[in-house]
């Protein structure tokens, strides 16, 4: 996965993949395990957030013809087209392939082994973790670290005072972390 | 490797790299991955003239019937009121951010539908945007709703005629940014209301600035510049007293405030593109502020 760092921008890989297909897979290889996690953390399933993933980089192949840079950085580029995929996905209630089927793509079967690889990727782990949490830590932990949601606003949604969530965050978090060290992961 | 699915993702991909770069360059259209296009096929070529030539004698039509409006020029027949909406704002275009889901009204309750009431229908949460904070320090918020669904009207509304009204709009766009940045300020723009200018949204001042005038506008994208003339009232025998006021659009919304013990009324609104051609021209509503 890890090849050598290569120095050109995300807006100058997308520029490139028109005649340079292998600049794509740079892109593809530093940004797969960011939107992995992304729809990890949205959808309930490991299998889902993979095909979303795929989708979105297929969708984001398909538009690099037509990627101008801008100035805010590609990366929000490739997450705009994320969320498009994942909210036509909650609007259909099932992940489309329009794009993957455009490109001539050929679908992916997941074995155990591939969905346990996506869930190290994603962090599923964690997931499961911050599930298992007491019902306040969880919800604030979700609140702040997943939907990245400001402390205040969490407070009034919890009827509870700021310092209250900071406090929950911080031991769902510590808690998170200690099992985490415990399975070695 | 093969049980990898990220490793055959990243080949799958690549292949179809290179069958693209071996077809060549695709023509450049929209810069905004948004909106999929159809694939024209050659065959098609036929039923499109033919299509073509019915669009011609529907416009030749609505013409005569004088019902050709000036809307925003990307909306299309099949096209949905949310479709419209995105199509003429860049703001709903841009990623989300965390930022945009911070307005006080949507975490009052656990659930998205905090801010729901039956003729406002249900916030449209992926196309939360702050656009923008206006210069006596509220924070502008566009919040598309969608009509409540059938099923959620409480039950004693249902043949309520506004409520019909209002599911028969579609998504709308309402602007929150009141004094304070609270409260909601303006209610159902529908991507033809922004078109033609009836996107004001009144701010009364308050407080030390309780004479101000305040009022926020949307504009629809290619509006680079609005000018409001502010006019006082007529004083018998002196000169009639005008001021003009222009201001840049930031995330589709323009915001304006005149402060003053004795404001001018503004009187009239133009919307400039980045030519210098004016788009518009719109009559703001009495009372403003």
């Amino acid at each position: 996965m890890e090849g050598s760092p290569d120095p050109r921008t995300d807006g100058e890989l997308l520029a490139a993949t028109v005649t340079d297909p292998e600049a794509f897979a740079v892109f593809y290889r530093r940004h797969v395990r960011g939107v992995l996690s992304f729809f990890r953390r949205r959808v309930p399933s490991a299998e889902l957030a993979f095909d979303l993933t795929a989708e979105t980089f297929a969708a984001a192949l398909e538009a690099t013809p037509r990627y101008q840079p801008r100035p805010e950085p590609a990366r929000g580029w490739l997450y705009g087209i994320a969320w498009n995929t994942l909210h036509e996905a909650q609007r259909r209630g099932h992940a489309d392939d329009a794009a993957r089927r455009g490109l001539a793509m050929a679908p992916i079967a997941l074995t155990d082994a591939g969905i346990e690889r996506i869930e190290a990727l994603a962090g599923g782990c964690v997931l499961r973790l911050l599930e298992a949490l007491p019902s306040d830590q969880r919800d604030a932990v979700q609140a702040r670290v997943i939907d990245e949601r400001p402390y205040e606003e969490i407070a009034g949604e919890l009827r509870c005072s700021e310092s209250v969530v900071r406090k929950r965050v911080s031991r769902g978090v510590q808690s998170i972390r200690a099992k985490l060290k415990e399975a070695e992961l | 490797m093969t049980d990898d699915p990220v490793a055959l993702l990243e080949r799958e991909l690549v292949g179809a790299a290179q069958r693209r770069a071996a077809v060549g360059p695709v023509p450049q259209v929209l810069p905004w991955p948004r909106a999929r296009r159809r694939r024209i096929r050659v065959g098609d070529a036929l039923s499109a003239a033919a299509a073509a030539g019915a669009v011609i004698v529907a416009l030749a039509a609505m013409a005569l019937l004088g019902s050709g409006g000036g809307g925003h020029p990307a909306s299309t027949a099949a096209a949905t009121p949310r479709d419209k909406l995105i199509a003429a704002l860049a703001v709903l275009r841009r990623p989300q951010t965390p930022a945009d889901l911070t307005l006080p009204e949507l975490s009052r309750a656990r659930t998205p539908h905090a801010v729901s009431q039956p003729l406002l229908g249900t916030p449209d949460r992926p196309l939360i945007r702050l656009a923008t904070t206006a210069p006596w320090a509220a924070k502008v918020y566009l919040v598309p709703f969608r009509p409540l669904a059938r099923a959620r009207v409480p039950s004693g509304w249902t043949a309520y005629a506004p409520l019909k009204a209002r599911a028969a709009q579609g998504e709308t766009i309402t602007v929150f940014g009141g004094p304070g940045g609270r409260g909601d300020a303006v209610r159902g723009l529908t991507a033809q209301d922004i078109a033609q200018g009836r996107g004001v949204v009144d701010e009364a001042g308050t407080g030390r600035a309780r004479h101000s005038i305040r009022f926020l506008v949307i504009v629809p994208d290619g509006v680079a510049k609005v000018t409001v003339i502010f006019a006082q009232a007529p004083v018998p025998g002196q000169n009639p007293i005008e001021d003009l006021v222009t201001r840049t659009p930031r995330g589709n919304v323009v915001a304006f405030q005149e402060l003053g013990t004795q404001p001018a009324r503004p009187w009239l609104m133009t919307w400039v593109a980045r030519t210098g051609k004016v788009i518009k021209r719109v009559a703001l509503p009495t009372g403003l502020g």
